[in-house]
């Protein structure tokens, strides 16, 4: 899997949600909050930054 | 004009003797949602090799492997014959000749939403028994095993089945006395676990035949499919359901099991140049789609799986291809908003979400147990 990178919500500016392309593909949107991206940041892994828009 | 009597929730004279809730004439008695395993929008059928514990492949089923790439998942895998009356079957196959070791387990898996057990009154003093039933189909002879535990695993029920006759779909079934203790969800969270092992090691397997209090996946000497390289295990017609013994097989119509499968995984397909959904621009560059779930799901979804982005376009007039798809962080049990990246769109405009290009699809994830 390649890493997530931050996404800014396009309204706010927000960083809630991060972004990757998998292996098999296909393309994953997720939260922040979401329970398997907090177990990969617990890991020790850090997301991409955000681009500047 | 009397015809039939409801006593309670007993038909006593046009069925007797049979609850609503069990037997031949029950209706929705099996707690096993895709138990035939007609549905799978994840892999449409596909092969999948288990890299992650805890990966899904058909419908509501899982697998649980504390090592990559041992395993294989597929629906009608091998494509054998399904046994009579069936369509369709899970199959693992065994990558490798895997020495399991004692904290190793790889399982199928599927988790029973506590609403839909709470009837069982498990851990109260009116504990109903239940039969877990099963069609299996392996390579491999012998004892298997598997396990019926509440979701902290602080409360299992390990069991074994005897599969005679290599490569011959043979039906199994497990009569388990409700547990009278033991913590067991009773609402949108686990309530059940249900595991068939595939090679558990010692740590994880228990005495079968009694409930223990010891973190368990399977029972004490249970074959190990991952210990053969090639080998298989196909299963289908799997119920849980109220009672002693085993009845028929609950088939749902195609549309009631779908449903009931899209509470934990709503998807949506379209292939071009269909829609997939209203939307609107919040600015010249994101078209933000409004998915309406089919159902009401389990939890509100945390994230999305799609397929390439070109595959998505806005259309309010002019056409317009997406160069990213992302979740909104506003969504509920019942819609959703989508964020696509789009360049040149006219801010405020009203449109669809549509296929310009290819097959696009996208389901919600995050509602799974």
């Amino acid at each position: 899997m390649t890493t997530w990178k931050l996404i800014k919500e396009p309204v706010t500016g927000q960083e809630n949600s991060v972004w990757r392309e998998r292996e098999d593909g296909k393309q994953e949107s997720m939260l922040i909050i979401a329970e398997e991206y907090q177990k990969w940041l617990s890991e020790g892994n850090t997301p991409l930054p955000a681009e500047n828009t | 004009m009397p015809y039939g009597q409801i006593n309670a929730d007993q038909i006593s004279t046009s069925v007797q003797g049979y609850s609503l809730g069990a037997g031949n004439s029950s209706l929705l008695k099996n707690k096993i949602i895709n138990g035939a395993c007609v549905i799978d929008q994840r892999n449409a059928g596909a092969s999948v090799t288990i890299t992650s514990d805890g990966q899904y492949t058909v419908d509501r089923f899982k697998c649980n492997a504390s090592q990559s790439s041992k395993i294989s998942a597929q629906q009608n895998a091998g494509s054998v014959t399904p046994p009579a009356g069936f369509s369709n079957y899970l199959g693992i196959t065994s990558l490798s000749s895997y020495s399991i070791g004692s904290t190793d387990y790889f399982a199928i898996n599927q988790n029973i939403e506590g609403y839909n057990m709470a009837d069982l009154n498990w851990g109260t003093a009116n504990a109903k028994t239940i039969t877990l039933s099963a069609w299996v189909y392996s390579s491999l002879t012998g004892t298997f095993g598997g396990c019926v535990r509440n979701s902290s695993g602080g409360y299992c029920y390990p069991f074994t089945y005897t599969i005679s006759s290599a490569n011959t779909w043979t039906q199994i079934s497990v009569t388990i006395a409700g547990p009278t203790s033991g913590t067991w969800g009773g609402t949108n969270t686990t309530g059940i676990q249900v595991y068939f092992g595939l090679g558990v090691g010692s740590t994880y397997s228990g005495t079968a035949g009694a409930w223990s209090t010891n973190l368990y996946l399977s029972a004490t000497g249970a074959t190990s499919v991952v210990g053969t390289s090639g080998a298989t295990f196909y299963i289908t017609g799997v119920q849980l359901e109220v009672g002693s013994s085993a009845t028929g097989y609950e088939y749902r119509q195609y549309g009631q099991e779908l449903a009931l499968c899209q509470r934990y995984l709503p998807a949506f397909t379209a292939a071009t140049p269909a829609p997939l959904c209203p939307a609107y621009t919040t600015s010249t560059t994101n078209a933000r789609g409004i998915f309406i779930l089919p159902v009401t799901v389990r939890s509100v979804p945390t994230g999305i799986v799609t397929s390439a982005a070109g595959t998505f376009g806005y259309s309010s007039g002019s056409p317009f291809t997406a160069s990213a798809v992302t979740l909104n962080n506003s969504g509920s049990a019942n819609a959703c908003w989508v964020d696509f990246t789009i360049s040149g769109a006219s801010a405020s405009s009203g449109g669809t979400i549509y296929c310009p290009s290819g097959t696009a699809t996208i389901y919600f994830t995050g509602c799974e147990l």
